[in-house]
């Protein structure tokens, strides 16, 4: 399965899940987003977070 | 007093105050100029011409009557579109949004402007739910910058920096979660304030992520845009996370310019990638607040991919609740406890109490 494959079945199970219809002129600029996010989402979960790290959701200044 | 368009709101303040001018002539110019004006730069999206009008004479009935008539007297002002206006429908920019039911009450930074005495004149364009940069909008067109009508703004308070810039409102309110006040505040070539996280109370707004969300003032000097803030800050029990402390005002310091303040520049991850054009403009603003140091922040790079990740997860695009969830999978795998928790706002360790969701818009109205 190449990786736009990949990106377009992402999409239409989304699109599927959360009731919403997309148009086959928004599909481009769609799989574009979902594209940059996974490489995002990738970067990110690259970093090796120890099992006790907590966010620190309180913030002071 | 010779041009109201670039009057700032400290001399419109004092000029009501020494009776110079009234606020109804004030406010009746501003709304001749934005009439003017706003066709070419559609940084407007609502009017609100009556509503000023009546509070201007209420202005000038206080000041014939010895009443006190606030720093801002007669000041006008616009909000972002996604700050609740009275008896208007906060669009944050969206189409759906339009067919919401009008706000029940005004923002409460809008109750405070108008206590300090400066008058609310309207609504202003805004990119879609704040996910743009641009400040261009496809429904109500692109707010356009007043120095060269063919650029964008840049957004998403685009019409907030145009509004300012474009000499129709001496201040504006716009809100920023990823840069959308430093953005066009840049671009207009104005002054805009991102303040503290938690100082300026949130209420009343429309919400994209709440540990990110900041509103604040666009103004054209320093001394305006402290005026605006100091009104501003405060306790607010209509906005949990606004700072519970008392106000600590910022314009009587304004004039010691940047004597005793430390600054320096973000190198590493934010001086790659730009252009030479950019990294000139910005070595002028260093050279010209003389910030010699340079620190790095660690891991910029993953924080800003984070960070957008975060806006998609807890912010309205297409697919947030998908994103939502595999952040909150993302997040037990680095708590196992957190297996046991289920529901929304699983960021806590077991028996970690979470809190209740809670809407900045809807909270009964606090006595």
């Amino acid at each position: 399965m190449s990786e736009t494959d990949d990106l377009d079945a992402w999409l239409d199970a989304n699109a599927a899940l959360l009731g919403i219809t997309v148009a086959p002129e928004w599909r481009d600029a769609v799989r574009l987003h979902l594209r940059i996010t996974r490489e995002h989402a990738q970067h990110v979960m690259d970093f090796e977070l120890p099992d006790d790290a907590d966010p620190a959701p309180v913030f002071h200044a | 007093m010779t041009d109201l368009a670039w009057a700032s709101a400290t001399s419109i303040a004092a000029a009501v105050a020494s009776g110079e001018t009234t606020a109804a002539t004030v406010i009746d110019q501003t709304l001749a100029r934005i009439a003017q004006r706003n066709p070419l730069l559609n940084a407007f999206t609502a009017i609100t011409a009556e509503r000023a009008r009546s509070r201007a004479v209420s202005i000038d009935a206080a000041r014939a009557a010895g009443k006190s008539i606030g720093p801002l007297a007669g000041v006008p002002f616009a909000v972002k579109n996604l700050i609740d206006i009275a008896d208007l429908p906060t669009l944050a920019g969206s189409r759906i949004n339009r067919a919401h039911p009008p706000a029940t009450a005004d923002a409460t930074l809008i109750s405070r402007l108008e206590a300090a005495g400066a008058v609310l004149v309207g609504a202003l364009n805004m990119g879609e739910y704040a996910y743009d940069f641009t400040g261009e909008n496809s429904h109500d067109g692109p707010s356009r910058n007043p120095h060269d009508i063919t650029r964008m703004t840049g957004g998403s308070s685009g019409g907030s920096g145009g509004a300012v810039a474009g000499g129709m409102v001496p201040i504006a309110l716009g809100s920023d979660t990823n840069g959308s006040i430093r953005v066009p505040a840049s671009f207009c070539g104005i002054f805009g304030l991102k303040p503290t996280f938690s100082r300026l109370s949130r209420a009343g707004s429309f919400p994209f992520v709440s540990s990110l969300d900041h509103l604040g003032p666009f103004a054209r000097n320093t001394a305006d845009l402290a005026c605006a803030y100091d009104a501003m800050l405060g306790p607010d029990p209509r906005d949990p996370v606004c700072a519970d402390r008392d106000a600590e005002p910022v314009g009587p310091s304004v004039a010691a310019g940047i004597t005793g303040l430390r600054i320096a520049c973000a190198g590493g991850y934010f001086r790659s990638g730009a252009s030479a054009e950019v990294m000139a403009a910005m070595d002028n603003v260093a050279a010209a607040l003389d910030a010699k140091r340079q620190i790095e922040l660690p891991e910029a790079a993953r924080a800003r991919r984070s960070l957008c990740h975060h806006h998609i997860g807890r912010g309205r695009s297409a697919f947030g609740p998908l994103a939502q969830a595999a952040m909150r999978i993302r997040s037990r795998r680095a708590r196992p406890a957190d297996r046991r928790c289920h529901g929304s706002g699983c960021l806590g360790g077991a028996g970690t109490k979470i809190p209740p969701l809670v809407s900045r818009r809807r909270v009964a109205a606090v006595p």
